[in-house]
């Protein structure tokens, strides 16, 4: 599955909405995400990609987080990152 | 200052999911206690314990909202939304801006806190539920409950150990009769049976090897227990304005604190605490008929409060006394607001619930503590006594309800 495919599980399941729903075009807070939904879907992401988003520092990584598409680009950057590129 | 009165009531207990259930077991003196239901259990010397068997959290919330709330908030707002439900308050802007909440709590959201020292300690992982901190924090019962119900006024939580449900009332109270508020949702919540709770609480040496039976001259301890009680505390005009039903009137609220032992009690300070509840109200002794005592049934409290009730009402007709703890356990936090409920509860329907369990009444008690079952009496006004570990005491004293 690609990281987009990933993502949409994740933030489906975080909804408890069928993931067809969603595109790299969603807007998150347009689907209700709350401030909650972002602390546990950062731990699920982390536990999936194995990455680490260095909380707090989410000040590290400047892009936006607006739509599904941005959550994918966040977590490419942080897989780019663990992996020494 | 302004006359304050219960107006509504909600419960999540051992001896039931709701108010009706609770008040029906206690009133029968029917108890809840039964063998512990853990994991661990064969880890434990405990048998036996008071539980809320049956609670079902996704007849309340989806999965996703449950698993946000620990077990003690869970208790805390299944039993606010009944209690804002029995009242039949509208809460209009107006309304909720001047809507506080007042909780007590003993140990709090432990079930995360055990979940996690498990993970941190036991399995040598670092990664614990993203949502731990406001799970377990001390105030979340409180905060939950003003966030589901819209409450938007004053709201903590507070902790005096077993008085914390007994101190959330009375402050409450004094809000609203000074003013400060016209209506309250003020209870207390516990949800305990954790490994390090359970296992703490045995280190203590104050568990009872089968069952609660306090003032009975048998007694061997306190059998833990869990749950929730919320009141709706309101000002009586307010209450009036809307042709509210009235449980029972809060008359007087008293605390004090021994500054002595940390787990024996001082009856003379708890006697002082009864007095300072009673000049509150205007009440002289004579006038008390029924207190519901703290009576956890381990040798050492039952007879301290005796002996304080005894010197207290030294010169008068003694008052009936009757402790719950039979039925429902001792929830800890949530314990004075339990008896606070059934208490007010005692008034309305005017009858006494009985000290279930005690069957060898203990002479040196030196109380009538209406061991052979509910007793139907003219009640006027009643106190219902906690007394904590910490040396912390909280009275209320309540009358039925007369306008």
């Amino acid at each position: 599955m690609s990281i987009l495919e990933d993502v949409i599980v994740i933030i489906g399941n975080q909804l408890d909405r069928n993931p067809a729903e969603f595109n790299a075009e969603t807007d998150l807070a347009d689907e209700g995400f709350t401030s909650l939904d972002t602390v546990e879907v950062t731990f699920e992401l982390e536990q999936k990609f194995r990455i680490n988003f260095k909380y707090n520092a989410n000040e590290a990584y400047g892009g936006e987080r607006r739509t599904v598409g941005d959550i994918v680009k966040m977590v490419q950057h942080f897989i780019t990152q663990r992996d020494g590129g | 200052m302004r006359r304050v009165v219960i107006t509504g009531l909600g419960a999540v207990t051992p001896a039931g999911l709701n108010v009706a259930e609770t008040w029906s077991a206690i009133v029968a003196g029917r108890s809840a206690i039964r063998p512990l239901e853990h994991k661990m259990r064969e880890r434990f010397s405990v048998p036996v314990a008071a539980q809320v068997l049956n609670f079902n959290p996704a007849n309340h919330w989806d999965r996703k909202e449950a698993g946000r709330l620990d077990r003690i908030s869970q208790f805390a707002v299944v039993a606010a939304r009944a209690a804002m439900a029995d009242c039949g308050l509208e809460l209009t802007p107006a309304v909720s801006a001047r809507a506080m909440c007042i909780i007590g709590v003993a140990v709090g959201g432990v079930t995360t806190w055990d979940d996690n020292a498990r993970i941190i300690h036991a399995e040598n992982r670092n990664r614990v539920p993203p949502l731990s901190v406001p799970k377990f924090m001390f105030n979340a019962p409180a905060s939950q409950i003003s966030t589901d119900l819209g409450l938007r006024g004053m709201c903590f939580v507070v902790a005096s150990a077993c008085a914390s449900g007994t101190h959330a009332a009375g402050l409450a109270f004094h809000a609203i009769r000074a003013g400060a508020a016209d209506v309250a949702v003020a209870g207390g919540a516990e949800s305990c049976m954790t490994a390090i709770t359970i296992l703490s609480w045995e280190a203590l040496r104050v568990l009872s090897h089968d069952t609660c039976r306090p003032f009975s001259k048998n007694r061997d301890g306190l059998v833990l227990g869990e749950g929730s009680a919320m009141l709706v505390i309101e000002a009586l005009e307010h209450a009036k304005a809307r042709g509210a039903r009235i449980y029972a009137e809060i008359t007087g609220f008293g605390s004090n604190a021994d500054a002595a032992a940390l787990t024996t009690p001082a009856p003379d300070s708890v006697a002082q605490a009864m007095r300072l509840a009673m000049d509150d109200a205007g009440l002289r002794p004579g006038d008390v008929d029924y207190i519901n005592a703290h009576g956890t049934g381990t040798a050492l409290l039952d007879a301290s409060e005796g002996s304080a009730i005894r010197k207290t009402f030294a010169y008068g007709a003694l008052p009936l006394v009757s402790s719950i703890k039979g039925v429902v356990g001792h929830s800890l936090g949530a314990a004075g607001a339990i008896e606070a409920l059934a208490t007010a509860l005692t008034l309305h329907h005017q009858i006494i619930p009985p000290t279930a369990n005690c069957n060898e009444p203990d002479p040196e008690i030196g109380l009538d503590v209406v061991a052979e079952g509910p007793r139907k009496v003219e009640l006027t006004h009643a106190l219902t006594n906690s007394i904590a570990f910490g040396g912390l005491n909280a009275v209320l004293a309540m009358r039925r309800y007369e306008p």
